[in-house]
């Protein structure tokens, strides 16, 4: 629409913004321009990223520390041992003195020979080893006999050993050492003839909250031991019976042969083994804790002398009730299953409510075996139960009435891991207005790079010349000089045979006249003869692929930079390059009741074989199934049954989302109920191939994604559908050779409607599903809708002919004074009618080649006066119109807002005053 | 908002009474005077039936006799009047509201 106009118009809705219950018009402001919506049911639309989304109403996560990634707080006091008590000796430096004896001291056996006195702030202890004179810091009380202390104290000898509560010491220095206290004083002695300096005593108690068995002290920042064995370290009333803790600690073996053992502990019972250490190293372990206490002991066959450092323990799995089997991976973010038939529970999520649903979904990795089920409060369970890799999700809805307020997750046999557990509570009686996208942009989908040093910002590194090629860089390029016919530098990348690789280079032809980039995968040259770009792709055929970059003419150069392979993975959608409109549906229902689950038992396989497939999905769920024709020679399909009933002449629409896996082609055929008819589409090409269905559609979704659809006439009373795995062009319900999971397709969201066309996709999961049809109406009011003149405008697109009416008016609130342009019930056919005082002023038209496409129509209204504008064409007037009275509402319907509702796309809808004719053109052009 | 399942005897049947929620205007057009979504049932399968490996049909799904609706009333908190009578309440419904 052209920017000078838009400030003309009155009222301006475009696909911008809504709200639960209203869609919210641009101008005016003040909301009076905005729509009533209501549906009365969830749908689905295609958001900008491309993905089939749901627009019901998600609560916010119900679930608690769903990924497992929460850790709780250090259980374990003092764990690295580096914890020091209070200074226990007062005047340790001795400062204070009295009568030539230190204050706060007990000086004992002081005699002419043996005596203390002060010398420059030091303390002398003189002994001619005939008394032994000794000192005792005050209080004698200050040490716990068995606990363990730091002693510091710095000497400085002239002569002599001194001994301090059983140490000896006959060297200067400061000497720092861990006292078992022999008693509860601290005592500083002579032990021969002697003359020392004493200063700066000082005790502190480490070791602070753990019981050391005997042999067991504490060093610097850790716990030793001499090996004694049966005897450990150990914490009690620190843990929780029943909750699930990590478990860290770093041991480091002196000597000797280290057999250990780390146990939950409890000094009144026995204990339990959380496991056995018998090397050096650092250890984490998960366990679920069955006593208060922890301890490392040495067991009776050790004989090493070892430390132990940074114990730690913290609680995991917060929030969970792990069975028998289940642990907790808090580093890795997920729960392990180790086969054992039991279940994770989680209490407290809200889900006892009877008739509310709630979407369970879970990641699956490392499976190996058995199966999951999940469900809620004590009764409900969901199906289909998970097995394999992947994201899995579920809807379930509670109608049995319980107490318990829980999820849970039941292992039976399960051996793997799972994570990201969410779930939401779902709400489907929504009123949400569905912007939805299309006409998106795509663009390769690329592995990582597999070249080093592309792009030669590490010089000529990795890269290897040939005997005639000599390397060098240029201006950050690689300078390849030729002293022959031809010569290259080559790299070996890694390849996976059958995996398709893009390459991409530059190339400068600098004084030779070709440079040529080779691959031993295809075997060809790719010659540029100026400067250009290298863009194409192979499939490997070995795990090792040769990239070679020719020069050519003796003794020229050329240049090379930015050479890139990386695996093509295909198409994928670039975000927000779609195009959004309002999407307004007709009601409608999947009569497929499991859409999603090609493993239920509604979907009957006749040498067909359905197997999970670890992909991403249209809705960006990793998780799907992949469908493929045994190796019988005979006809192959999957149905599902029982066929719909049906009645004769009704239009039945099949549509599926399918991407290759391996095979190109996919049929459709139309069986019972229908004349017997196929199509085959071409999902390499995105295009049909042969068939003789009349009506059918492939449409892209990006990353190898496509929506085919089939519409077909009921000729008898079922509407029976045949989808077979085709591996080629064939006809319909072929006779072929399948050749088993080597070659087949991905397939998604089966959807079968009693409509002339595929709407938007209905999951279902278990039950036919129904979406309620959009309606949209009383927009406006009379200041903002000129009733004597005016233009209404839109750019909507029908979504099939359907043989309907579908109208956007204007009116007084009835049909009978109203102006509107519809849809009409004739093909490709565009109306516009003013109807005044309940007489209709007369109707004009326009028949268009495709009304699947946007038209931009303008209709202007003035007496006498009455034009339709589509697509910068006048294309039909009327001249003989009375005007309607009392025009206060616009509407996605006829004039009463109750009926012929608009079913449609539309990317804008507008009033405007009257324009001229260039306005007109302008409006409907741009 | 209810939804509510009814059997009548045949369509034409649920045509007639759902016609008594629609007037005619003076330009013959039907006008709804109850906000209420129609679900075109037809049979409901009571007992899935059995199938060969051929995908052929062994024994035949067991329907519902008649003729079904889904009814979505918007407005109501019961079903209406001259409607009750045809309320059924299968043990597995197969349908739901998305």
């Amino acid at each position: 629409m052209a920017d000078n106009l838009l400030d003309k118009a009155s009222i301006l809705l475009t696909p911008t913004a809504y709200n639960d219950g209203s869609m919210l018009s641009i101008k005016p402001e003040n909301g009076d321009g905005d729509f009533d919506f209501s549906r009365g049911s969830a749908a689905t639309r295609v958001n900008a990223q491309g993905l089939v989304e749901n627009v019901q109403i998600i609560s916010s996560e119900l679930v608690s520390n769903g990924n497992f990634s929460q850790i709780g707080t250090e259980e374990v006091l003092n764990g690295n041992f580096s914890q020091e008590g209070s200074e226990l000796v007062t005047n340790g430096d001795f400062a204070n003195w009295t009568n030539d004896n230190p204050d706060n001291y007990l000086v004992l056996n002081q005699n002419a020979n043996n005596y203390v006195t002060e010398s420059n702030g030091q303390l002398r202890m003189v002994s001619d080893n005939s008394a032994t004179i000794a000192i005792r810091p005050e209080p004698l009380n200050m040490l716990t006999a068995g606990k363990i202390y730091k002693v510091s104290v710095d000497l400085t000898f002239t002569t002599g050993t001194i001994d301090i509560s059983g140490n000896l010491f006959n060297t200067s220095g400061t000497k720092v050492f861990y006292l078992t206290a022999p008693a509860s004083y601290l005592q500083i002695a002579k032990v021969s003839a002697l003359d020392v300096l004493i200063d700066n005593v000082s005790v502190k108690e480490v070791g602070q909250n753990w019981d050391l068995g005997t042999g067991w002290s504490i060093g610097d920042g850790e716990a030793v031991t001499d090996g004694t064995i049966n005897k450990g370290i150990s914490q009690e009333g620190i843990l929780t019976s029943g909750k699930f803790y990590k478990i860290s600690l770093d041991v480091n073996v002196l000597s000797g042969s280290l057999s250990s053992r780390l146990r939950f502990f409890d000094s009144n019972s026995s204990d339990t083994i959380i496991s056995g250490i018998t090397s050096s190293g650092t250890y984490t372990f998960y366990a679920s804790a069955n006593k208060t206490g922890l301890q490392l002991i040495s067991l009776s066959d050790n004989t090493a002398e070892y430390t132990v450092t940074n114990i730690s323990i913290k609680e995991v799995g917060q929030d969970w009730t792990l069975g028998t089997g289940w642990s907790v991976d808090q580093a890795n973010s997920k729960a392990i299953s180790d086969g054992t038939t039991s279940n994770l529970q989680q209490f407290s999520v809200d889900t006892s409510v009877v008739g509310k649903k709630y979407k369970i979904s879970l990641y699956v990795s490392d499976y190996l075996s058995g199966f999951l089920s999940l469900g809620v409060g004590g009764y409900d369970y969901v199906s289909p139960t998970i097995t394999g890799n992947g994201e899995h999700t579920r809807i379930l809805e509670v109608t049995n009435s319980s107490s318990n307020d829980r999820l849970y997750i039941g292992s039976s046999s399960f051996n793997g891991s799972i994570t990201n557990i969410s779930v939401k509570e779902v709400t489907d009686d929504t009123n949400i207005p569905r912007i939805n996208y299309e006409g998106f942009s795509y663009q390769d989908s690329l592995g990582s790079e597999e070249v080093v040093n592309g792009d030669f910002s590490n010089g000529t590194n990795n890269w290897t010349p040939n005997a005639a090629a000599t390397l060098s860089i240029d201006n950050g390029k690689l300078k390849v000089l030729i002293n022959g016919t031809s010569g290259y530098p080559g790299q070996f990348v890694d390849t996976i045979i059958g995996k398709t690789y893009k390459v991409t280079a530059d190339g400068f032809i600098g004084t030779s006249s070709r440079i040529a980039l080779y691959n031993d995968a295809d075997g060809q040259f790719r010659n540029l003869y100026a400067d250009g770009n290298f863009n194409f792709n192979f499939i490997a055929t070995s795990t090792s692929t040769q990239l070679r970059l020719y020069v050519f003419d003796n003794g020229a150069y050329g240049l090379w930079d930015n050479v890139s392979i990386k695996e093509y993975l295909g198409q994928e959608v670039v975000p927000d390059s779609g195009c959004g409109s309002w999407l307004l549906e007709p009601q409608s229902t999947n009569l497929i009741t499991h859409s999603e689950d090609f493993s239920d038992s509604s979907w009957v396989k006749k040498d067909t074989t359905i197997e999970v497939a670890n992909i991403t999905m249209p809705n960006g769920v990793i998780n799907g199934y992949k469908l493929f024709a045994n190796t019988s020679s005979t006809s192959h399909r999957m149905e599902v049954t029982p066929s719909p009933t049906a009645t004769v002449g009704q239009n039945f629409t099949l549509s599926l989302f399918i991407k290759s896996a391996g095979s190109d082609f996919i049929q459709v055929a139309s069986s019972t109920g229908f004349n017997s008819r196929y199509q085959n589409f071409n999902i390499s090409t995105g295009t049909k191939a042969s068939g003789d269905i009349s009506d059918s559609s492939i449409t892209d979704f990006g990353n190898g994604w496509y929506r085919i659809s089939v519409t077909e006439t009921t000729t008898g009373t079922s509407a029976r559908y045949l989808i077979i795995p085709a591996l080629s062009d064939i006809t319909r319900n072929a006779i072929f050779q399948g050749n088993a999971n080597e070659d087949g397709v991905y397939i998604w969201g089966a959807q079968l409607e009693n409509l002339p066309y595929a709407s938007s996709y209905i999951p279902t999961n278990g039950s036919i599903a129904t979406r309620l049809a959009d309606e949209a109406n009383n927009s406006g009011n009379s200041s903002l809708i000129n009733s004597t003149e005016g233009v209404l405008y839109a750019e909507i697109a029908a979504l099939a002919n359907d043989g309907t009416f579908r109208l956007i008016s204007i009116s007084d609130g009835t049909n009978s004074n109203r102006i509107f342009l519809a849809f009409s019930n004739n093909n490709n056919k565009i109306t516009a009618n003013i109807t005044s005082g309940g007489v209709s002023q007369g109707s004009i038209h326009y028949t268009s080649t495709n009304l699947l496409l946007f038209h931009k129509i303008a209709l202007k209204y003035k007496l006498n006066d009455f034009q339709l504008w589509i697509n910068g064409i006048k294309v039909a007037t009327d001249t003989t119109a009375t005007m309607p009275t009392g025009l206060n509402r616009l509407n996605f319907t006829n004039g009463d807002g109750v009926q012929n509702f608009f079913h449609g796309k539309a990317k804008a809808l507008a009033v405007f005053p009257i324009l001229t004719d260039a306005e007109l053109q302008s409006l409907t052009t741009q | 908002m209810i939804h509510k399942r009814y059997t009548f005897t045949d369509k034409a049947q649920a045509d007639s009474k759902i016609s008594k929620f629609f007037d005619i205007d003076e330009e013959g057009n039907k006008v709804p005077n109850e906000r209420a979504a129609f679900i075109y049932l037809d049979k409901f399968v009571l007992v899935q039936g059995q199938y060969d490996e051929e995908g052929d049909e062994v024994v035949a799904p067991t329907y519902s006799e008649g003729y079904a609706l889904d009814v979505v009333w918007h407005n109501l908190e019961e079903s209406p009047y001259g409607w009750k009578t045809y309320e059924v309440e299968p043990e597995s419904p197969c349908h739901t509201l998305y």
